[in-house]
């Protein structure tokens, strides 16, 4: 038996990297993801546990509280005239708070603060809450937020790796998000 | 395919080849890792048609825009790992006399990348160019013809994150570089034309980035403005955005006027003028 999970451990490179074209992930990193963040992420994250879109509807229908954490778009200040502006609607999960910019690698002070307040808020404090974490598929910045509630001591952290591609490609409603305002220097 | 697809694809079939693969080929070295830059976008023609109606009425007003057939072409790859820096072609059609080209990526929230308004030292060809591309978008090509008619072309490009994708570059090099121009120029076997690429060094700053490992969003900063002029005579005036690619990279031809000699003048959202003078190119 020790042989046989020798080998299957040996031969796992094998079984990732060969004739499974979907099958390759990102190890899991030691501390956030810095940049890059448009790219194959990790398949698990440590404390958290990983879910689908069925999963997602399921801690929702259960009591989850779900937040989107993609960036918002941002106008340049002094756009010139006639230079349209016109980002298009994020749409997200149903019910989804939307906290911009908290999956970046590293956040301030005031937006750690900030994140750590408005999960208390939301959480009414009470740390076994389930929380969800999403944002795009194949978007590390999901993973650094679910990954950050966990270091605040959420012991109940849901990450959705598939995002709103996965939500919608299930055929589950989404809604216009509107996201909430985050301090973040300039 | 999405990701939770995957997790279910990938538990089974390990399953499956763990039992037959394990016993038969332990240790095999690591194969060559599967491709999987490529997120699953989908196209509803419907949606991206009403997008470019919304882009084009808030640019165009109620000018009809018809369809530009040969007389513009846009060359760009299907998809493009680096989003920030997606290369595009624009081969327009000499014989019509175009007189602006705008160019735009329908999804970018600030689609319309730039506008070319050319002048006589022009050489209406082929421009190439690189543009942000922030996900999967139409590309348009819109050109005026001196008769007031507005020509349009498009094609869909590929690509994910190019408005948020921190620049390539480190804070202090770029800062270093700042305004460098460089003009590379090639005299054809006809000696009329001159081939040229313009590169600007400028982080093109969209208020989107943060600086690498740093806390805070770096602020908007861009190029808006840059002339090309050839012995005084307009080659081209462009009316730029966020949506153009940092360190702006810019192939054209143009035609010696006046004493042949080269002036660039690039004009910054804060305000800052970058200048170049270069001389004209040994007969």
């Amino acid at each position: 038996m020790r042989l046989l999970r020798l080998a299957l451990l040996l031969s796992l490179p094998v079984l990732l990297g060969a004739g499974i074209p979907d099958a390759s992930f990102a190890p899991e990193p030691g501390g956030f993801r810095m940049d890059d963040y448009n790219a194959p992420v990790p398949e698990t994250l440590a404390g958290a546990r990983v879910l689908d879109a069925a999963g997602v509807a399921e801690a929702m229908t259960a009591g989850a509280i779900v937040i989107d954490v993609l960036p918002a778009q941002r106008r340049p200040a002094a756009q010139p005239a006639g230079q349209p502006w016109l980002p298009l609607p994020r749409m997200e999960i149903p019910g989804s708070l939307w906290w911009p910019e908290v999956g970046r690698g590293g956040i301030g002070a005031a937006l750690d603060a900030w994140f750590q307040a408005r999960l208390a808020t939301v959480t009414g404090g009470d740390r076994d809450r389930a929380v969800v974490f999403y944002c795009k598929a194949a978007c590390w910045m999901s993973w650094n937020a679910a990954k950050r509630a966990v270091g605040y001591g959420y012991r109940r952290v849901l990450w959705f790796p598939g995002g709103t591609e996965a939500w919608a490609e299930a055929g589950l409603k989404m809604q216009k998000g509107t996201p909430e305002a985050v301090p973040v220097g300039e | 395919m999405t990701i939770e697809k995957r997790h279910r694809g990938l538990a089974v079939t390990v399953r499956w080849l763990a039992l037959g693969v394990a016993l038969a080929l332990p240790g095999l070295p690591l194969a060559a890792r599967a491709d999987d830059d490529e997120v699953s976008q989908k196209v509803d023609p419907v949606e991206q048609a009403e997008r470019w109606d919304l882009v084009r009425s808030a640019v165009f007003d109620n000018r009809p825009v018809q369809d530009a057939g040969d007389t513009v072409r846009i060359e760009a790859p299907d998809f493009w790992r680096e989003s920030a820096m997606v290369p595009i072609t624009i081969r327009l059609d000499p014989s019509k006399h175009i007189v602006s080209l705008s160019l735009f990526v329908d999804n970018n929230p600030a689609p319309q990348v730039g506008v070319f308004h050319f002048g006589p030292a022009m050489s209406v060809g082929e421009i190439k160019l690189f543009v942000r591309v922030n996900t999967l978008s139409l590309v348009h090509a819109v050109v005026e013809t001196a008769d007031g008619s507005l020509l349009s072309t498009a094609r869909y490009v590929k690509a994910q994150g190019g408005c948020a994708t921190p620049s390539t570059g480190q804070l202090k090099e770029i800062i270093a570089r700042l305004g460098q121009i460089q003009l590379r120029r090639e005299r054809p076997d006809d000696g009329s034309n001159v081939v040229s690429r313009l590169t600007i060094n400028h982080p093109n700053y969209n208020g989107m980035q943060m600086s690498g490992g740093s806390t805070t969003l770096i602020p908007p900063r861009y190029l808006e403005k840059i002339s090309v002029r050839s012995g005084g005579v307009t080659v081209f005036d462009l009316d730029s955005s966020i949506s153009l690619s940092e360190d702006p990279s810019i192939s054209f031809t143009y035609t010696p006027a006046g004493n042949g000699a080269m002036e660039i003048v690039a004009t910054d959202s804060i305000g800052t003028v970058f200048t170049r003078r270069f001389a004209a190119l040994a007969q």
